[in-house]
Formats: structure tokens, C-alpha cells, sequence
């Protein structure tokens, strides 16, 4: 505890450590020096001597001080700690404590009640009322705490209320049976929902509205046509439950529909004709001449003019992506010659061969025609798939033997170019060594001396280790002479 | 934690009743941190020369002793070139029975009676051994130079 | 409130710790000028931390401690070269905001961490590979 001390304390009572009167004052019983017992406790933690003549000093040696310096200091006139929240109380030291523990008004008491943990000042106690305290409703008698009382008197069950017609007070629980027989109450007249806007109070109703109430005298009517009315929309409410069963049923029966579609592409037929042509053998050389009849029988019916290859395609939603499918196949129909031949003979194969190649060329396009088969799309998809394969092995087997064909040319061919050029390489030997004997001949008329060592020739700057990789040594003697030549 | 009261008595009784030839005032922001001024004892090297210093109470004060420091330059043995004071009080020799104004004395005192046989600046105290008289006549230059404002 | 220590005495605090040494040695640093009464100017020291591109090699910086030292931030500067990308490649002042060190810097940093977290930052795996510029030179 901080004390404030109304008078400065005589300097021979202040503790050298904090500056302030000794509080529980000890002294050393080696050198006689006083200081607050917690003040020189501390000191000696940090160093283990007299703080006044550094002697030597440990816990052991300090007791009590005297007496009459403890009554000197406890009996200095201190303020009571709450003067600043208000409280002028001043009185000796070692009062202070029992001041502020029963008496400072300012001082902290927990309620007094024992009923809330609150804390509060002890000059507020008394008028505290403490939010938990166990109050009883005066009318019901129920117990309950003090907060909630003002909630439970609002609506109190035997509070008295008025009733708001005839002016008679009686309890809360009573009112709602009140409110069904009260004479004065306002009510609608009983035909009310079938158009009659008056109201009254109850009183007036059997003697003054009910005779003279135009609904009243077609009340059974009303009666009869609600029972109907009633009967009709419960039977609606379960037929558009059925209606909405229905739909979803069809929704999904769409959905599905639309997936296995796009699923088929091309061989969905939606009245199911193809199904005779899945029986019948799918070889190439047969199915080119199904598909002109079939597609005929398929738009018979829907179209005056079979003929054109466009229109046969097109009985269906799907015609665009048929024709665009069609023309990735060849097709034997007259309709499509161009057509027929891009797909067998790409043009840009001829140049790529010699004309030897050109005849086998020509004979494997005559055989592409017939190892590929036309898109039937008038037979099934596994029909039309099993078509695609057949001409797919038939293909490979052409381009095996188109490969042999060529190899055997072109090893032909590589051959004859090897001979020609052997014989071109004998010719040019044959010319270069006649130059070099008119080359040999020239110079020695113009040195006058022929075959000699070339070192003597060229300042002797290239060394003769690098002439001869660089020409062709024919006869030792001529082994100098490029080096000349080269003038 | 707020400022032990022993800080703040000592503040005041600083301001109110100096000790001769000393002040020190806390900064405004920091009232464990002080700015000092020494004069230079009569008699000394250093009469005449206001030094200034500074002097800050670490958290453990009183029972650790103040942190001191020159912020004039001065020639003298116990102190360094960066102001730092070698004084046995503020080191081992610390207890929390002194106070600021006995530290502020002491670093006074030391002013009067340099110990270059305890040196914190070896070249000064050989200076002093060797040739007091010179060493002396540098520590007035100083004093001129820098502590005469 | 704790004890706010000055700026001048932590400063001292400080050259003394690294007059002692600090840590394994591979960073160190003192004043710049040792009669300088306000300890503005500092040099420190980073050896290049093992197994990156800086191993081996010894970096010098500049460090500046202002008039709010230590509740803002000192001012770094490499005076060795350096290739790091919190560090200007013009000038070699490193970019407090770049530098987690300096951008949340409290009084509780101190000079030791800068360089301790400089030495760091040129181990991690960001920077431990970056092409350095030749060993020695200076800005």
C-alpha cells in the first residue's frame, strides 16, 4: 500500500532504498542501518551488502527494529487511499487499514447480499438492489429475480386489466373468455364472409342486423356452394399433382431420347426402317448398291423426287451433319464423280514418281475404288462400322504391296545410277591425268628443271608436312609441282 | 508500471534544490531519462567548462545503479571518447542508498581528482602519468573548445 | 510502463555486445568512428553463409542509426557488391520495406538482427543461387 503522508516524515524515519517512511522497519544486526523489511530483502538479492557501508550482509542478520522507531512510523498521520474518489478520512498510519477495510465509504465491497459477485463502492451498497435478489410477484406470488420482475408484470396473469368495450376490470387469464361473451364487444356479422360488411356490438346483432342482413335469408346456399367449391379444388390440387408427376416423367424421357441421339448422330432413325438391312452381308461390292434403294424406300413416301443424292440424305433433322459425313467417304453414286476421285486418286501423288512408277500408280487408284467401301447409311451403325473395317484391311493390304512395288523400283533405279556414275568417275581419272602430264610437260620447259624439292620453291614457309594430304600424289617426282600450278 | 515514487521525490528535490554546480532535468517523454550539466570544480583543468551529460534510471533502480554518460568531449583519464564514465559507484560499487545527486557529486568529484591508475582511456592516463602538467594543459585546451558554451 | 531506454544508452548497450562478439562470428559490427559521441554511423560485417553463392565471400555494409533510433528503423546500405532483391543494384541501399527485418521493425530489433536476418535472407532458397557480381568489388 502507497500512504500519503500529510506532513513530511522526519528525514531519519525514511528508508535510504525507496525514500519513503520505513514500512515494517528492519535493522541489520551487523551494522545497526534500518530500511523497509522488503526494501533491503531486495537489495540483498542484488548484492549481499549493507547498502549504507557496503559490509557484508545476508537475510540472517536483519530483526525487527526497535519499537520505538515502528511506533514512530507507525503513528505518522497518513490520508486514506480513496481521498481522491472523495474521502477526506486522514488518521495514524497503522489505522489506516481498518478504516478502509469497515469504514471508507469509498473502500470496495462485494454485495452485500452475498447474492451477485458484483463489487461496488460501500456508500452504493446500501442502496444497492442487487439484480439477483429473489423477489415474489405481489399478485401471482411467483418468485423470481429482481431484473425479470418488469418483464413478468406486463403480462401477469393476475394483473387486473379493463376490458376495452364494457369498461368491466377483471383478471388477465380471464379476459379471453370474457372477450367471446362481452355484450359491448364489436363483432362482424356471422355472414361476413360471404359479403355482409357490417359490425356492431353483440347486442345489436339478433335484434337490429340479422333480420334485415340480405345474406342471411340465402345462407343454405352459401353452405351448398362451399361444399362444392371445396370438393373441386381438393380434386384440382390432385390433378395438377398428377400433371407435375408427368411432366417430370416426360422431361426425363427427353432427356434421354436427345442423349441416345447424339449418341447415334447419323443412323438415328426415328421410324426405325433400317433394321431389315442389318441382316444383309456388309462386303463393299455389296453395300455400294444398297444404299440407292434403301435411301429410295426411306423417302418414298415423304418425297415426289428421289433422285437427287442431296435429298435422299435428308429426310431427317441430321441431314447437314449426313452429307458432311458422307463427304469423308467415296461413294459410287454417279451423283459424286468428282468426289469419287479425290478420294481414290489424290492428285498430288503423281509427280512424286517417275513414269516407271506412274503404271502401278494407275493400277493401285483402279484398286482403291474397289477395296473402299461407301458410308451406308441406310444399315445399322454396327452394320456401317463393320463396312469401314472391311475397307480399312483391304487398305492396308494395297499400301503393303504399293510399298514392295516401290522398293523394288527404286532399288532398280539406284542401281543403273550407280553404274553411270562409275563409269562418269573412270572418265574423269582418265582426263585429269592427261592435264597433269600437259601441266608436268609446261613446267619443266619454263623451270628448265622438273621433280625437284619443293621446299626451295615458296621461301620455305609452308612446311612440307602440309602438301601432301592437299593433292594427289601420282608419282613421287610430280610431288612439288601444285604449288606451281597454282601460279 | 507507473514511476516508483522514490524517482519522482528525487525529481523534484533535483529541480528545487539543485546541488551546487549541478542540474539535471528529466525529458518530457521519458522521466527515467536526464539531461545533465556538470561545471568544472574550481581548481580543476575543467574550471569554468560547462559538460553536459546524460543519465538515465534503468527499470532495476534503485537496486541497479544509474547508466551516466558525457555528451561533451573532455580530456580526462577515466572517461573515454564516447563520454563513458569509469566509476566504481556506477559499476560494483553501486548501492541502492545512493542517489542521483550523490552519483551526479561523485562525477564531479572525479573531475577534480582524475585516478589515472584506473584508466578507461589508456592514452590520456599515460598522457597524465607521464606529464601531468601537459597532460593538464590539453585538458584546458579541451575545456575551452568544447565545454566553454 | 516499462523503462524506456534511450536512444544514446541503447546504442551503448549495443557496442558493447558487439565488442564482445556476437553469435558463431560471421556477422559483426562496430562504430564506423569511434570518437563519434552520437554512434550515428556503423560498419558491419556478413560472411556469406555455406553451401550458396556467397560462401567464402565477406560483405561489408553501412549502418545508419537516426535521431529516433531504435523506435524507427536504422538505414542499411551494402558497400560490397551484391546481388539481392531487397538490396538497390545501383547504390546497394537495402529496401526497408523489402527486408521483413526493417518493414516490422519494434524496439525489441536491434543492430545484431539486421545483419543476422540479412545473413538469412542470403541463405534462403530464393536467393541462395543468384548470380553474384565478382567477388570484392564496391559500389
Amino acid at each position: 500500500m502507497l500512504f500519503n503522508y500529510v506532513a513530511e516524515p522526519n528525514s531519519n524515519l525514511l528508508c535510504c532504498i525507496c525514500r519513503m517512511p520505513f514500512i515494517e522497519p528492519a535493522t541489520t544486526r551487523t551494522c545497526s542501518h534500518t530500511f523497509c523489511r522488503d526494501c533491503i530483502v531486495e537489495a540483498i538479492g542484488h548484492a549481499r551488502q549493507c547498502p549504507v557501508d557496503r559490509s557484508p550482509l545476508s537475510a540472517e542478520d536483519l530483526v525487527p527494529a526497535n519499537s520505538i522507531i515502528r511506533s514512530l512510523v507507525d503513528e505518522l498521520i497518513v490520508e486514506c487511499i480513496h481521498r481522491a474518489s472523495g474521502c477526506p478520512h486522514t488518521c495514524q498510519r497503522q489505522l489506516l487499514t481498518a478504516h478502509i477495510m469497515d469504514v471508507c465509504p469509498f473502500s470496495s465491497v462485494a454485495c452485500p447480499k452475498g447474492e451477485c459477485d458484483q463489487i461496488l463502492a460501500r456508500i452504493d451498497a446500501k442502496s444497492h438492489r442487487c439484480p439477483h435478489t429473489r423477489v415474489s410477484c405481489e399478485l401471482c406470488g411467483v418468485k423470481m429475480q429482481l431484473d425479470d420482475l418488469k418483464n413478468h408484470i406486463r403480462e401477469c396473469t393476475d394483473s387486473i386489466v379493463t376490458c376495452e368495450y364494457c369498461s368491466f376490470e377483471l383478471s388477465r387469464s380471464e379476459l379471453p373468455a370474457h372477450n367471446t361473451s362481452c355484450p359491448e364487444a364489436i363483432i362482424p356479422c356471422p355472414q361476413g364472409s360471404n359479403g355482409c360488411g357490417w359490425t356492431g356490438p353483440r347486442t345489436t346483432l339478433a335484434s337490429l342486423h340479422t333480420p334485415f342482413c340480405p345474406y342471411e335469408a340465402i345462407k343454405g346456399f352459401f353452405a351448398a356452394n362451399a361444399t362444392k367449391l371445396e370438393r373441386i379444388t381438393e380434386e384440382n390440387l390432385m390433378l395438377r399433382h398428377k400433371v407435375d408427376i408427368l411432366e417430370s416423367h416426360l422431361q426425363n424421357t427427353k432427356r434421354e431420347l436427345q442423349s441416345a441421339k447424339t449418341a447415334l448422330g447419323p443412323w438415328f432413325r426415328p421410324d426405325g426402317v433400317y433394321a431389315y438391312s442389318s441382316s444383309r452381308p456388309s462386303t463393299s461390292s455389296d453395300l455400294a448398291p444398297d444404299l440407292q434403294p434403301a435411301s429410295a424406300s426411306t423417302s418414298a413416301g415423304r418425297f415426289s423426287s428421289g433422285s437427287d443424292a442431296a435429298a435422299l440424305l435428308s429426310p431427317f433433322d441430321h441431314a447437314p451433319l449426313q452429307d458432311a459425313l458422307a463427304a469423308y467417304f467415296p461413294s459410287n453414286d454417279p451423283a459424286y464423280p468428282a468426289l469419287a476421285r479425290r478420294q481414290t486418286l489424290p492428285s498430288g501423288w503423281d509427280p512424286a514418281f517417275g513414269g516407271g512408277a506412274n503404271n502401278n500408280n494407275a493400277r493401285a487408284s483402279t484398286q482403291h475404288t474397289q477395296t473402299v467401301a461407301p458410308l451406308n447409311l441406310s444399315t445399322t451403325l454396327e452394320g456401317a462400322l463393320v463396312g469401314v473395317r472391311e475397307s480399312v484391311v483391304a487398305l492396308s493390304g494395297a499400301v503393303d504391296s504399293l510399298g514392295r512395288r516401290n522398293d523394288i523400283a527404286l532399288t532398280n533405279e539406284a542401281l543403273r545410277l550407280n553404274e553411270e556414275v562409275m563409269s562418269l568417275r573412270a572418265n574423269m581419272h582418265g582426263l585429269r591425268m592427261q592435264v597433269h602430264t600437259i601441266m608436268m610437260d609446261r613446267n619443266a620447259q619454263v623451270t628448265g628443271r622438273g621433280g625437284e624439292n619443293p621446299n626451295n620453291n615458296i621461301d620455305g614457309a609452308w612446311p612440307m608436312a602440309m602438301h601432301p594430304p592437299r593433292f594427289y600424289n601420282y608419282n613421287p617426282q610430280a610431288a612439288g609441282a601444285p604449288s606451281i600450278t597454282k601460279l | 508500471m507507473a514511476l516508483p515514487k522514490r524517482i519522482i521525490k528525487e525529481t523534484e528535490r533535483l529541480v528545487a534544490d539543485p546541488a551546487p554546480g549541478i542540474t539535471a532535468a528529466p525529458h518530457e517523454d521519458n522521466l527515467r531519462y536526464f539531461d545533465v550539466t556538470i561545471q568544472g570544480p574550481d581548481g580543476s583543468p575543467f574550471q569554468q567548462g560547462i559538460f553536459k551529460l546524460e543519465l538515465f534510471l534503468p527499470e532495476e533502480y534503485p537496486m541497479a545503479p544509474p547508466k551516466v554518460r558525457f555528451l561533451t568531449k573532455i580530456y580526462h583519464p577515466n572517461i573515454d571518447k564516447l563520454g563513458r564514465i569509469c566509476l566504481d559507484i556506477l559499476k560494483d560499487k553501486w548501492s541502492p542508498a545512493l542517489q542521483i545527486r550523490t552519483v551526479l557529486l561523485s562525477v564531479q568529484a572525479l573531475l577534480s581528482a582524475p585516478n589515472p591508475d584506473d584508466p578507461l582511456a589508456p592514452d590520456v592516463a599515460k598522457h597524465y602519468k607521464e606529464d601531468e602538467k601537459g597532460a593538464m594543459g590539453v585538458s584546458r585546451e579541451w575545456t575551452a573548445l568544447y565545454a566553454s558554451g | 510502463m516499462a523503462a524506456k531506454v534511450p536512444r544514446n544508452f541503447r546504442l551503448l548497450e549495443e557496442l558493447e555486445k558487439g565488442e564482445k562478439g556476437i553469435g558463431d562470428g560471421s556477422c559483426s559490427y562496430g562504430l564506423e568512428d569511434s570518437d563519434d559521441i552520437m554512434m550515428s554511423n556503423w560498419n558491419g560485417t556478413i560472411i556469406g553463409p555455406g553451401h550458396t553463392v556467397h560462401e567464402n565471400r565477406i560483405y561489408s555494409l553501412k549502418i545508419t542509426c537516426g535521431e529516433n533510433y531504435p523506435d524507427a528503423a536504422p538505414a542499411v546500405q551494402f558497400l560490397s557488391r551484391v546481388n539481392l532483391p531487397f538490396v538497390s543494384p545501383q547504390t546497394g541501399t537495402v529496401d526497408p520495406a523489402r527486408l521483413p527485418v526493417l518493414a516490422s521493425w519494434t524496439r525489441a530489433s536491434s543492430l545484431e538482427h539486421v545483419l543476422v536476418e540479412i545473413r538469412k535472407e542470403m541463405a534462403s532458397p530464393a536467393n541462395r543461387k543468384l548470380p553474384q557480381p565478382p567477388e570484392g568489388s564496391m559500389f
